[in-house]
């Protein structure tokens, strides 16, 4: 709420003309969610080790080669877990939302709190929450299943290698 | 509802992405002063929601 706020005068004042559009909310759930992802990005970078990097640096791979082919499919389970994570985070966010909303750029929140507020029918509201958790938990699932696929691989692969 | 899930889905990518690149960065390309890098990320959280 306090960096909605925070967010809504700052960009009121500053010359970038994103306010009342979708980016300044982008602006702030990037802003609100990055220790999230930070703790998840640097957990999983603390348990690769250096010398992987440096082997293939050895073996004359450039820093993209090592970033795409070494990191990623090491890290594509943690960062899919962090993703998720942020993803039904902001969706179901309100407190920042609420400053920085305007005509046309709605989110779930914000409507389900007008909802209420306008109307004063519970059922409406209940409603709009069970047609959130619909689609959510579809998407939430197809990517569990995407990680453990590439979990369940990894372990194959390092029982061949072994 | 479509707002809400793009919305969501483009900043979950970021921050995986940006989060991804910082962590990198803060533990082997600055292994001294990497945690100011990782201070700096973790802030926000510190805010009173």
């Amino acid at each position: 709420m306090i960096v909605g706020a925070g967010i809504l005068v700052a960009y009121l004042m500053l010359p970038i003309p994103i306010y009342n559009t979708i980016w300044i909310l982008l602006v702030a759930y990037v802003t609100l969610y990055l220790p999230y992802g930070m703790r998840f990005a640097s957990s999983g970078i603390t348990q690769i080790h250096r010398e992987l990097e440096e082997v293939a640096a050895v073996s004359g791979a450039g820093l993209g080669q090592i970033f795409a082919r070494i990191m990623l499919p090491l890290l594509a389970p943690v960062l899919l877990a962090g993703w998720i994570y942020v993803f039904v985070l902001a969706v179901r966010e309100l407190g920042a939302s609420i400053f920085l909303v305007g005509p046309g750029t709605h989110v779930l929140g914000t409507i389900s709190l007008t909802m209420w507020e306008e109307g004063g029918s519970y059922g409406a509201v209940a409603a709009l929450g069970v047609i959130q958790i619909i689609p959510l938990a579809i998407i939430v699932a197809g990517l569990r299943w995407i990680e453990l696929r590439i979990q369940r691989r990894a372990q194959a692969a390092g029982a061949t290698t072994q | 509802m479509k707002t809400s899930v793009l919305l969501a889905a483009m900043a979950a990518t970021i921050v995986a992405g940006l989060t991804f690149v910082m962590a990198w960065i803060a533990q082997r390309s600055l292994p001294r002063y990497g945690f100011i890098l990782d201070a700096l990320a973790f802030a926000p959280i510190a805010i009173p929601a």
